[in-house]
C-alpha cells in the first residue's frame, strides 16, 4: 500500500511524505513552496 | 545475524547486521542517489530522506538470532536509519550548496529530529555526514545519513554526564565555559558570526577538528531561531568551504566527518546540554593520512602530530567561499 501526505513547514518549505509500495520504506520529499514542487 | 548485543565490559550496545554484507556492487558509472535511477524514483527532488535500503537499524526488526541471558543481553535492533539528499545534482560538494539551500537543509534536520524523536522506541537522533575516500564513503553524491537509536550512544553519554556534572557542580553550562574560553584566547578561532562559533578545541584529537558552537545555550537543533538558522548557514558553509580549499595541491575531496551532538529525545531534562557540531579529518597535510591505530582505537588516548593552533591558524588562512 501507498500513501501519500503533505504537511507545510516554516520557511516556505513542504514535507511530501510517501510510503513506498514494493518494501514499505518511507520517503520523505521536501521542495519550496514557491518553485512549484521541484527543484530550486 | 542481527541485533543488538550488549557489552558488558565497556558497557555499551553493539549493532550486529550481517546482512549489510550483501550490499550490491554498484556499476562505476551509475549513482543510486540521482533521480530516477535507484533510490529516488522521482525524475527530480529538492531535499529528500529515506530509510536505508541496508539499515543497521529497523522500525520492524527481526527477534535476535540469538537468545542472549542477564549477562549477555541481545535484543531486537529496533531503530532508523535515514539517508538523506541535500540535492539532487551529483556533482556539487556541500560546500558548495547554496546558502538558501543549506538554510533549508537546517530546516529539515529539525523535522527529521522532530519526527523520529518522536517515536516512543526511540532514545536519541543523530545526524550525521561522512564524506571522501579515506572516510570510505564511496558515493560523490552530496549526502548525509541520521541514525535514531534505540539508546543514547556512548560518546553523548560521556558528555552528558560531564555536562550535568558541570551544571551541579559549578552552576553552568560545560560547553558555554569552553566557549568562553576559546574566545578568550583567541587564537583557536577559525570563524564567527553574530549566532554560531567555529573553533579548533584546546583539545583536538583529529586532524583539524572543528566543533561549531551556537552563542545561546540550547539543548538541541530545534530551538534554532530563524535568525540562528540563517547564521547556522554561513558558518557551515564557511567551515565546509575552508576545508575543501586548505589543501589545494592535493587531488580529490577533504575528507571529512560532520556529526551532531544535541540531546536526547528520550523525555529527560536535559537543560544543561549545549547543542553543537563536531567536524573531524583524517587528512594532517597534502598526501598525508592519519591513521586512527592501536592508541587511539584500543587505549582511546589521541596523539595529535600538529598543534590545534597551527591547524585553527591554516583553517582561518583557507579562503572561504563567502570572504
Amino acid at each position: 500500500m501507498s500513501a501519500t501526505k503533505e504537511e507545510r513547514l516554516e520557511g516556505g518549505l513542504i514535507k511530501r511524505r510517501e510510503i513506498k509500495e514494493e518494501d514499505g520504506r518511507s520517503m520523505f520529499y521536501y521542495y519550496r513552496e514557491e518553485e512549484g514542487g521541484k527543484d530550486g | 545475524m542481527a541485533e543488538l548485543r550488549w557489552n558488558p565490559v565497556l558497557s555499551e550496545w553493539v549493532i550486529v547486521a550481517d546482512e549489510r554484507q550483501d550490499r550490491p556492487v554498484l556499476p562505476e558509472d551509475s549513482c543510486p542517489l540521482c533521480p530516477g535511477v535507484l533510490e529516488v524514483p522521482e525524475e527530480d527532488y529538492y531535499i529528500v530522506s529515506f530509510e536505508n535500503r541496508f539499515p543497521a537499524l529497523r522500525s520492524e526488526p527481526d527477534a535476535p538470532s540469538l537468545p542472549g541471558d542477564d549477562f549477555y543481553r541481545t535484543r531486537g535492533r529496533r531503530g532508523v536509519c535515514e539517508v538523506l539528499l541535500y540535492t539532487p545534482d551529483h556533482d556539487l560538494a556541500p560546500a558548495e550548496l547554496d546558502l538558501t539551500r543549506l538554510q533549508d537543509l537546517i530546516r529539515v534536520w529539525k523535522d527529521r529530529l522532530n519526527e523520529l524523536g518522536s517515536k516512543d522506541f526511540i532514545d536519541y537522533v543523530y545526524i550525521f555526514e561522512n564524506r571522501g575516500e579515506e572516510i570510505g564513503v564511496s558515493l560523490y553524491h552530496p549526502h548525509g545519513q541520521i541514525y535514531a537509536f534505540p539508546f543514547v550512544p556512548p560518546v553523548i553519554e560521556k558528555e552528558l554526564e560531564n555536562a550535568r556534572n558541570h551544571w551541579k557542580e559549578e552552576g553552568d553550562c560545560l560547553f558555554c565555559r569552553v566557549l568562553e574560553k576559546e574566545k578568550g584566547f583567541q587564537d583557536r578561532i577559525v570563524y564567527e558570526n553574530e549566532g554560531f562559533t567555529a573553533f579548533v578545541p584546546f583539545y583536538a584529537r583529529f586532524p583539524y577538528e572543528v566543533h561549531l558552537y551556537p552563542r545561546r545555550h540550547i539543548p538541541d537543533l530545534s530551538q534554532l531561531d530563524g535568525d540562528e538558522e540563517a547564521q547556522f548557514a554561513r558558518a557551515l558553509k564557511t567551515v565546509l568551504s575552508k576545508y575543501s580549499r586548505l589543501f589545494p595541491e592535493d587531488e580529490g575531496e577533504f575528507p571529512y566527518m560532520m556529526v551532531f551532538h544535541g540531546a536526547p529525545v528520550d523525555g529527560g531534562d536535559y537543560d544543561y546540554f549545549h547543542f553543537h557540531l563536531e567536524f573531524y579529518s583524517l587528512k594532517r597535510g597534502a598526501g598525508k593520512i592519519k591513521y586512527r591505530a592501536g592508541v587511539e582505537t584500543g587505549a582511546g588516548t589521541f596523539i595529535s602530530s600538529i598543534s590545534p593552533e597551527d591547524m585553527a591558524s591554516r583553517l582561518r588562512e583557507a579562503p572561504s567561499e563567502l570572504d
